[in-house]
């Protein structure tokens, strides 16, 4: 499954476009690396908890949206968008979205 | 170019796990957690608060003196046995008890830091002999040679760090609060072994200063009947002592395993101190 | 005693924002699903480029809902957040809330005389409630381009 933020994939033509397919997840991690990341407050740097565990959410949100697009028999997911919010304390919605097409 | 919108498939964004099911798989996987958390608090604290000195104790103990009550013929006559009874249970050098008389009705007795003991003028009324009695002063004199009470303050401290920290996880007052009591009960657990290992070493004090065990079980069977004319019984688990029929069984089998005899003469209480503590006090 | 009474509030608000907060969720989802058979005709898509011919007007249409959690699911979500990983109650929450908005941003765009909507995007939010340690409210915000045909 081809998964682009372009409009259009060069050398290829669309031939139906299949509407709007959506994939979600809220995660959080554990209060060890919360704690952590308290304590990283203090020196600053990078949050290497809260990096993976949005890299985990991107991971998870596209393949909920590539399940999406193959149920309604799309082979590529154009104009894919990512959006991000915090939930609740310590979590995190990644939301993917893209047009599901049908690629030749 | 064609423009379609076909029905997407269901159920891709949520789980299909019934919100029940999960709810009790994460109070169980919770509850573990609790428990581990707060049973390692525990052992620390008890470690560790050994190694506070008696005198810090004493000090601390010290500021409180002022609401204590003035010596009298009764604490004095306390005083004498419990002293007896301490060395009977070797109280390592610089450790040393005091005891207290309170004049109120009140059926109890207590150790507390710095080597303190109260007892209350209901208990001592209700005593048939002295050699009960010496069971009671015995035990409480066993708790702070064990030094039970400083490392139940350490123990309180930290059941309350670690439950605080659990419970800032969880982020709601309420359910803070519940997760909290959880861990006081896992608490109450461990000062039943305390309670245990008091009993047993009064005991011994009392074989070696009377020749015999009789009596020793008397204190169990009046708070048995006490417990008794209470409309409710709370279960064993929420109490911190054992269940008196459990440390009635025990005293008996120490004694039959280290051959102590349990019947013997028994010694009654002072004329004086009998009639002190048989009239009302002011 | 004081203890057991905060443990009898605890159980009774779980009680009822699990019931409550069940139906309700029930009900929404019927709705929806009722309202995406009848509001199918409305085509979304997330292209930025409309169609070269064929249209004759085009406007900004939008669509938003707040929905509030429950105490259930409030509370499950503390103590997942304890351990980790997937917060699944919130889940179906915000699926219901993405979902609403679309079909509000379509109903809008339907009223305009439009059958298609591109350039859709989504935008979500939190709303914390008062005590900063409570939260109270997501709110998801659809909005695209409702082109018109000639």
């Amino acid at each position: 499954m081809l998964i682009s933020n372009l409009e259009i994939i060069p050398g290829s033509r669309i031939v139906k476009h299949l509407g709007l397919v959506q994939g979600s997840t809220v995660r959080s991690k554990h209060v060890g690396k919360d704690i952590m990341a308290g304590l990283k407050n203090i020196v600053g740097g990078e949050l290497k908890g809260y990096t993976d565990l949005l890299k985990e959410a991107r991971q998870e949100a596209t393949d909920r949206m590539v399940q999406q697009a193959k149920g309604i028999g799309a082979n590529a997911v154009l104009n894919v968008r990512f959006s991000t919010s915090s939930i609740t304390q310590g979590a995190a919605e990644m939301l993917a979205y893209g047009t599901a097409v049908v690629l030749e | 170019m064609e423009y379609r919108n076909p029905q997407v498939p269901e159920g891709i964004n949520v789980s299909a796990t019934h919100p029940l099911l999960d709810f009790l798989r994460l109070l169980g996987g919770l509850a573990v957690i609790a428990a581990v958390v707060i049973a390692a608090a525990v052992f620390l604290a008890d470690r560790l608060a050994k190694y506070i000195p008696f005198q810090a104790e004493q000090e601390f103990a010290s500021q409180f003196s002022g609401k204590l009550p003035a010596p009298g013929v009764v604490s004095t006559y306390l005083q004498q046995l419990a002293t007896r009874l301490a060395s009977a249970q070797g109280l390592p050098p610089g450790m040393g008890v005091t005891v207290h008389f309170v004049d109120e009705p009140t059926v109890n007795a207590f150790a507390t830091l710095g080597g303190n003991i109260v007892v209350f003028r209901g208990l001592l009324a209700r005593m048939p002999s002295e050699n009960a009695l010496a069971m009671v002063l015995g035990h409480e004199i066993a708790h702070v040679k064990l030094r039970h009470p400083v490392s139940t303050m350490g123990r309180g401290l930290a059941i309350g760090v670690a439950v605080a920290t659990i419970s800032s996880g969880a982020g709601n007052d309420i359910a803070g609060r519940t997760i909290g009591h959880a861990g006081l009960l896992t608490a109450m657990t461990f000062s039943r072994a305390q309670e245990r290992a008091a009993d047993e070493e009064a005991l011994r004090a009392l074989a070696q200063v009377y020749g015999h065990v009789a009596h020793a079980d008397e204190v169990f069977r009046l708070l048995a009947e006490e417990a008794a004319k209470l409309p409710v019984d709370p279960p064993a688990f929420l109490r911190t002592h054992p269940l008196d029929r459990e440390r009635i069984d025990a005293i008996a089998q120490a004694a039959q395993a280290n051959h102590w005899p349990t019947t013997g003469s028994l010694l009654a209480l002072p004329d004086d101190v009998r009639k002190l503590i048989s009239t009302p006090g002011p | 005693m004081a203890d057991f009474l905060d443990l009898i509030v605890f159980v009774i608000l779980m009680v009822v924002g699990y019931t409550a907060g069940r139906m309700a969720e029930r009900r929404h989802y019927r709705s929806i699903l009722a309202r995406e058979q009848e509001l199918g005709g409305v085509m979304v898509f997330s292209n930025r480029f409309p169609p070269l011919s064929g249209v004759r007007g085009q406007a900004l249409v939008a669509g938003s809902v707040v929905i509030s959690e429950d105490y259930f699911k409030r509370v499950v979500s503390g103590i997942q957040s304890i351990f980790g990983g997937r917060l699944r109650s919130y889940e179906s929450l915000l699926d219901r809330a993405r979902r609403e908005a679309v079909l509000r941003m379509k109903e809008e765009a339907r009223g305009k005389g439009s059958r298609m909507i591109v350039n859709v995007k989504f935008q979500t939010f939190s709303i914390p409630g008062r005590n900063p340690r409570s939260y109270g409210a997501v709110e998801v915000m659809a909005y695209g381009t409702a082109l018109t045909q000639a």
